[in-house]
């Protein structure tokens, strides 16, 4: 559990960073707080040729809060978003989950936007941002381009992010009138990787169920809220088409049931939060 | 007992652990704070990926030229200067540490790599290629039983059974041919560990003048193992020194498993005449160290109506993995003078197998044996309630030995030394968290919660008699090798010039706090401050007193190590009162000490400060009265003449102290997330004398935790393949203190006649008694009989039996190919081309090379046989893979099957393929389905995401297959990119 060799960069502007991307993309890997990529590093797992180490970048944001969004920056530590005073008022999807994302040592480290690059498909903060249609913004030396998390994932991991761009900002839609919310997880343990885990979004008109844990991506559904009253049937519907499969944590029947029965008490607790 | 006991002792009081100042300030001197020679060389394990198989060739030449690799050394190497590990059990196939030619189970040690530094020697792994051929391991016990053609070793053996050995205690025919009512149950116990927090670590050096190995290790005992180590060596006893660190991070009975590995890397010193370092990290531990044995078990009991059990019979097969390395095996004849555990029954009979899995080899761990023997007579004992329709606590009354009774001979053997059963089962009764649990319970009926409440009465054995794992051997065996029987402890204490009291022992502190315990016992006895003592625990087989049963095992330190310090400080306090009567004129018989002084009892005027009276040996040796030996150190080996050899009757006692615990548990199922929360726990203990409760709960606390993980979360799980899923702490699940919950803890001190203090163990006890009181209470809440561990959510699911009621949508089709293999999947795509177009550019092999993502070539090498080379990655994880197709069973436009295999460094798999084009409603479709088996690193540790994977890649495949152009050449762009490569 030793990594390979790997060049270290340690960067202080984000020009800088985008440099080394274009030349050395393929080869490359971010490192903002560590909390997956050190451990894969140690499992040689990873095997980066160059680490770009991006904790002492001078010119990227923090937190901002703007009129109907949240900004977040590259490096802002999930624990500073967790201690952020307004963040039950402004966005209490993010409140609800955040004491799940790891444990407190781990949340300490990590970044925001190192999670939702990352697209762990049982992380937390993916699946809200899905459930939020949260803005990613993506620059490289050719400019900058945003994408919202409705397209941002595609499988285990993978992101449409490219080899030679860095995010660098995060948009957080904030709390809507007449808006439900609700989070829900559940794991072997607390603070493991969940088996499955639910971030609700509903209003009057329909409900955002996103689901992460079971499929290879956080995966999104909406239904007419005019549907609610079939809501079990339509849940049965979308556990059976995702093709779920026995894992040696979970049986297939197991987690089709936690998306019946969680996934409908997390979409009853946020049509009580509208 | 102490007789003149100062007023204030510190025995028997909350005293706060001397060690831990330094262990919290991050100043503990563990084996990797532990400085070796500059020039000392970093050995790197190659292990095996398969859990069994033939090495058809192995090529080092890469690993062999990287800079900083300084040798690789092969089994064969090893084996032609050592000799195969003595194991307890004869075996036709030879134990070796490092494999030669087949490999047993995944983690197997293959070869060792000696390099300038740890990471240069996993850079030569990486570099390292073995080609295998692959066997069909054996992957369950009931399988290692049944098979005809699958052996664990193939050459020598003829089937997986090692020993089989059956005992008859007492008339249990008479009972089980003419029986009010049997009742049996059977169980299988899972294999676990208990994780020390620090692995193993060695230093070792070959000094070639002397022969002297020099093993710096956290070896921690028994040391019975010594001349297993030495004689595989080809040394005498005296030319194997071991040295312990200072510090070690727990064990938990697992370091006594670094065994093969301090034989290799002596060897590997040797050979390379350099010293040789090898620290283990968490993923070799979890895949090779050890494990706690499985168990298979059937029980029955013949019972009278007022469910007194009046005969047992017991089915006992014990899995130690690969090979029974000494001293398997143990798991299954520690608690064999015991196999009526703490109730009445005389009549036993009980047929023993140990059978050999391709998985790692067993050995100790906490509750050693305890944990699945107690599983099988528990739940027996709550089965006897529901199926007699009677009160489990009147059931476990009636059977429970009396105090009159004690000590007790067992019908196998066991003397059980004290105890007052009935009275800590009323004190448990009585507890606030009983009442809790009763009225939780009906509240629950009341309320359709699922609420269940378990039981279980268990003894603990401790201080285990070194000759009971010989039983496993018939009594001639016995013969001819020796009988063995008997346990010692030593410690040695001395006194400095001024008042400072030295102690050292031969058993190794794992954090039960022996310097903290060993202090309180020797201040007493000198009436000294704690502080005035210093206990030194490292230990040196060159220098300190050790015999065969040093160590710290089977939770000898209180009754053994602490009695033998006790005893040791006596001795020398004779020698002080005869020379402080002669100092203040009185009769020896008279002194007493205390508050560092020494007094006349009769004048306490008259008395000499301590520090004074210990300087006279010092300063005036010649001034002794009765001509004394000016010697102020002493050591004592203390043992017990009840611990003898197993006899003709294969009667054993295995263990010399046997403490009682009673435990009942209420839990709670929920049937939205299958979850299952331990709600309220209580545990009675009779350890006998307790020397420092403060500490004794601590023990308690931390067994609890191991007994809670191995009760709802840990499981070390192989797939049919056998490939190891547990290789980190990602999927083998630690509890931590959120699923922890606090036990409410219950002592009486019933002292053991045997022990100097009257101490006995109380470290292992809930790791026996917590497990089937859980299972108990899962057994009542859900009235079921077969209770399997661990009681994950999922297997809560299933035991809720949910999924009966799942309603499957018309619409879905479940894919039945191949559904056998670890990774399946199937899917359909409509064809956007027509059938021969499609056909075409199938078997149009240079096209093909483009369409599958990250493939750098790919060559027919025959007629339809392909091999490549493939660069995949998954976010952050890239590997590369060579791999060979062929294509076979070909029906044109219509269907074919592929099969292949690969591998890289990240690991190799197998798979199969099958493709059909099928036509419905008109249209024309590609329908496909694949089997797939993984092994290796990304096996261990990364499984969780290799399905979804594999799913996307296979998916976008054949996807591909089916576009027109226009619409295939964005959709590739896409696919490459998804997969992080350039075009």
């Amino acid at each position: 559990m030793k990594p390979c060799n790997f060049k270290y960069i340690k960067s202080s502007s984000i020009n800088e960073v985008l440099d080394v991307l274009d030349i050395h993309g393929e080869k490359a890997q971010i490192l903002a707080g560590g909390q997956s990529l050190i451990s894969m590093l140690n499992m040689r797992i990873a095997n980066p040729e160059i680490i770009i180490d991006i904790n002492f970048l001078k010119d990227v944001i923090s937190l901002e809060n703007k009129d109907n969004t949240i900004e977040i920056g590259p490096l802002f530590r999930q624990l500073e978003l967790e201690n952020w005073s307004d963040l039950k008022s402004k966005l209490p999807l993010i409140y609800q989950s955040i004491p799940y994302v790891g444990q407190i040592q781990h949340r300490a480290r990590g970044t925001i936007l190192g999670s939702i690059c990352h697209g762990d498909p049982t992380s937390e903060l993916p699946l809200c941002f899905l459930a939020l249609n949260g803005k990613i913004y993506l620059k490289s030396k050719k400019g900058l381009r945003s994408i919202s998390a409705n397209d941002f994932y595609l499988g285990p991991l993978l992101t449409s992010k490219n080899s030679n761009e860095i995010a660098i900002k995060l948009e957080f839609p904030t709390k809507k009138e007449a808006t439900g919310y609700a989070f829900n997880e559940v794991s072997e343990k607390y603070s493991d990787y969940a088996i499955a885990s639910f971030a609700v979004v509903t209003d009057d008109n329909k409900i955002r169920f996103t689901l992460g844990g079971i499929p290879s991506k956080p995966t999104v559904i909406e239904w007419d809220m005019k549907n609610f009253e079939f809501i079990d049937e339509l849940l049965n519907d979308f556990a059976w088409n995702l093709d779920i499969e026995d894992d040696q944590h979970a049986s297939a029947t197991y987690k089709r049931d936690l998306i019946r029965k969680v996934g409908k008490n997390t979409i009853l607790s946020s049509v009580k939060n509208i | 007992m102490l007789e003149d006991q100062p007023i204030d002792c510190f025995i028997g009081n909350n005293i706060k652990r001397v060690e831990d100042d330094k262990l919290l300030n991050g100043k503990g001197q563990f084996g990797s704070d532990t400085p070796f020679k500059p020039d000392a060389l970093h050995a790197v394990v190659l292990r095996s990926e398969h859990a069994s198989g033939k090495i058809k060739r192995i090529d080092f030449s890469k690993a062999k030229k990287l800079k900083g690799v300084h040798s690789v050394i092969t089994g064969k190497d090893f084996s032609k200067i050592s000799n195969p590990l003595l194991s307890v059990i004869r075996t036709e196939f030879k134990t070796w540490c490092c494999t030669v030619d087949e490999v047993h189970y995944v983690g197997e040690p293959i070869a060792i790599i000696l390099a300038t530094s740890r990471y240069i020697g996993e850079d030569a792994l990486q570099l390292i290629d073995v080609e295998y051929s692959v066997n069909q391991p054996v992957v369950s016990i009931k399988e290692a039983i049944n098979t005809k053609t699958k052996f664990v070793h193939k050459k020598n053996h003829k089937s997986n059974v090692v020993s089989d050995r059956n005992f008859e205690y007492g008339k249990p025919n008479k009972f089980f041919t003419n029986s009010h009512k049997i009742v049996e149950i059977e169980i299988e116990y899972p294999r676990n560990s208990c994780t020390p927090l620090e692995g193993f670590v060695v230093h070792s050096e070959y000094d070639k003048a002397s022969g002297i190995f020099d093993v710096k290790s956290n070896f921690q005992g028994p040391f019975s193992l010594h001349s297993v180590l030495s004689r595989a060596l080809k040394v005498e006893e005296g030319k194997l020194r071991l040295i312990s660190f200072e510090d070690s991070g727990g064990s938990f009975g697992i370091k006594q498993a670094i065994m093969p590995m301090i034989i290799l890397t002596c060897l590997a010193s040797k050979l390379s005449n350099k010293q040789v370092i090898w620290v283990e990290d968490r993923l070799e531990h979890l895949t090779a160290a050890s494990s706690a044995s499985g168990r298979l078990t059937k029980l029955r009991a013949s019972i009278n109506e007022k469910g007194l059990i009046e005969a047992l019979d017991y089915d006992q097969i014990d899995d130690v993995g690969a090979y029974p390395r000494a001293p398997e095996p143990a798991s299954l004849y520690r608690m064999h003078g015991n196999l009526s555990g703490a109730y009445k029954v005389k009549n036993i009979r009980c047929r023993n197998r140990v059978v050999l899995t391709n998985k790692t080899p067993s050995g100790l761990n906490r509750g050693f044996g305890g944990p699945q023997h107690y599983f099988a007579l528990e739940r027996l004992v709550h089965q006897i309630s529901v199926e007699l329709n009677l009160n489990v606590l009147d059931v476990i009354k009636v059977n429970l030995l009396e105090k009159k009774q004690f000590p007790y001979k067992s019908p196998s053997g066991a003397l059980i030394d004290s105890g007052d059963f009935q009275k800590l089962v009323k004190k448990v009764v009585k507890s606030s968290t009983y009442k809790n649990i009763l009225k939780k319970k009906s509240d629950a009926i009341k309320n359709g919660k699922i609420y269940g409440i378990g039981y279980s009465a268990i003894i603990e054995p401790s201080i285990s008699n070194m000759g009971y794992v010989t039983t496993a051997l018939p009594y001639k065996d016995r013969e001819k090798t020796g009988h063995k029987g008997g346990a010692l402890a030593s410690t040695s204490v001395s006194i400095g010039p001024t008042g400072s009291v030295y102690v050292t022992c031969d058993s190794l502190p794992q954090g039960q706090g022996h310097k903290t315990i060993l202090s309180q016992i020797v201040a007493d006895v000198f009436g000294i401050k704690i502080n005035d003592v210093f206990v030194n625990t490292t230990h040196d087989t060159h220098k300190d007193a050790w015999s065969i049963a040093a160590g710290n095992y089977s939770s000898r330190f209180a009754g053994a190590v602490a009695g033998s310090a006790f005893n040791a400080a006596n001795n020398l306090k004779k020698k002080l009162k005869k020379i402080a009567a002669s100092q203040l004129n009185c009769k020896s018989e008279n002194i007493l000490f205390d508050k560092e002084k020494v007094y006349d009892k009769k004048n306490s005027d008259n008395y000499l400060n301590f520090k004074r009276l210990v300087g006279i040996p010092h300063w005036s040796p010649g001034n002794l009265p009765e001509k004394l030996n000016p010697s102020l150190r002493e050591t004592v080996f203390w043992g017990n003449e009840k611990l003898r050899p197993p006899n003709e009757k294969d009667e054993i006692n295995g263990s010399l102290a046997y403490g009682f615990v009673f435990d009942v548990c209420g839990i709670e199922i929920d049937p939205i997330t299958s979850k299952l929360k331990i709600d309220e726990y209580v545990t009675g203990h009779d350890a006998g004398k307790i020397i420092n409760p403060l500490l004794a709960n601590g023990q308690i606390y931390g067994a609890y935790a191991h007994a809670v993980g191995a009760s709802l979360l840990e499981e070390f799980k192989y797939n049919d393949n056998g490939s190891f899923l547990s290789g980190s702490f990602q999927d083998y699940h630690l509890p931590s203190t959120y699923e922890v919950n606090e036990p409410e803890i219950i002592h009486i001190e019933t002292p053991s006649p045997f022990t100097p203090l009257g101490s006995k163990g109380l470290g292992e006890g809930n790791c026996m008694s917590t497990p089937v009181a859980i299972a108990n209470a899962f057994s009542d809440a859900l009235k079921i009989k077969n209770v399997k561990l661990p009681l994950t959510n999922t297997k809560v699911h299933q035991y809720l039996n949910l999924n009966k009621n799942e309603k499957k949508p018309k619409h879905i089709n479940e894919n039945i190919n191949f559904k056998n293999h670890p990774i399946n999947g199937s899917g359909e795509f409509e064809l956007n081309i027509d059938q021969n177009e499609l056909w075409e550019k199938i078997f149009d092999f240079k096209n093909l090379k483009t369409i599958i993502p990250g493939c750098k070539s790919l060559k027919e090498i025959t007629k339809n046989n392909l091999n490549g080379i493939i660069q995949l990655s998954i976010g952050p994880v890239k590997g590369e893979y060579s791999f060979n197709v062929s294509i076979k069973k070909i029906k044109q436009n219509k269907s074919f099957e592929i099969s292949g295999n690969g591998h890289g460094e990240l690991g190799n798999g197998t798979g199969i393929a099958k493709i059909e084009i099928i036509n419905k409603n008109k249209k024309s479709f590609l329908a496909y389905s694949y089997g797939a088996k993984v092994d290796g690193k990304i096996m261990i540790v990364g499984n969780r995401l290799i399905n979804s994977s594999v799913k996307i890649l296979v998916n976008q495949i054949f996807q591909s297959f089916t576009l027109n152009k226009s619409s295939y050449e964005t959709f590739l762009k896409k696919l490459f990119k998804l997969f992080g490569i350039k075009i």
